[in-house]
């Protein structure tokens, strides 16, 4: 089979406008963004917790990841990795370096200035920040959609 | 790692060439999105997935969601690759009308 020029670029642009199209579909709640902004806070918030109780909340943290990310695919009708090529990358590796930054700052504040509650304060700021982020990461991923990418 | 632009016929069709690209663009997708974005109807988007499943593009996954049944939809490996490489070819083939259309 041979196809012509204007065919092929006739495909593209077919392939361009329904991925434009998949913008207007289901999407995902400002609770979904809300839950995931909880999940980073409390990542960071439970280091302030006595070692023991550090570990349930981590397994409390893992079990919420599992229940969000299914939560987010069956509402959204899709599943998609953060760290999707174009813009979804930048956004997403510039939360994880957000939270790793104030996570670390949280445990070097607790352990050598004595500093108990900044993890709550660093998880209560990484709530805002998650929340935010994961919206910006949907505009993202909607602009990259909107492009044919 | 580069891709060899190859035309694809099982990829080609235009209904299959946009449920690619919508798959493309997630890991995975619920077979009522795909439906509603591409505005056909079951039987005929069950037809052409079922072609893309028997030449190994796409994987097709059952779940139940209170009660209901789901379809999730996803590309495989050799799938994502043949359709990078048809993209690839297509861009090619569009980019000497763009060349050609060029004044002197």
């Amino acid at each position: 089979m041979v196809i012509d020029q204007n065919e092929a670029a006739a495909a593209l642009a077919s392939m361009r406008e329904v991925k434009g199209r998949m913008t207007k579909g289901p999407r995902w709640s400002w609770k979904y963004h809300c839950l995931f902004g909880g999940l980073m806070g409390s990542l960071t918030a439970i280091q302030a917790l006595p070692i023991l109780w550090r570990f349930v909340g981590l397994g409390f943290c893992f079990l919420a990841i599992i229940l969000i990310k299914k939560w987010g695919r069956d509402a959204s009708g899709r599943f998609i990795n953060g760290f999707r090529r174009g813009r979804t990358r930048i956004v997403a590796s510039v939360l994880l370096l957000i939270f790793l930054a104030i996570y670390l700052g949280c445990s070097w504040l607790m352990l050598e200035r004595g500093i108990w509650n900044a993890p709550l304060y660093g998880g209560a700021a990484m709530f805002v920040i998650g929340a935010l982020g994961d919206l910006v990461w949907v505009k993202a991923y909607d602009t990259d959609l909107a492009e044919g990418k | 790692m580069s891709v060899v632009p190859t035309f694809d016929p099982v990829i080609h069709a235009p209904l299959r060439l946009q449920a690619c690209a919508i798959l493309s663009s997630v890991n995975e997708a619920e077979f009522a999105l795909v439906r509603d974005t591409l505005g056909v109807s079951d039987s005929v988007l069950s037809k052409h997935l079922k072609q893309l499943e028997e030449a190994g593009y796409i994987k097709v996954r059952k779940a139940a969601l209170g009660g209901r049944q789901r379809t999730w939809l996803s590309f495989t490996g050799k799938g994502r690759k043949s359709f990078a490489a048809h993209v690839a070819e297509l861009e090619r083939l569009a980019a000497t009308v763009a060349a050609a259309s060029q004044p002197d």
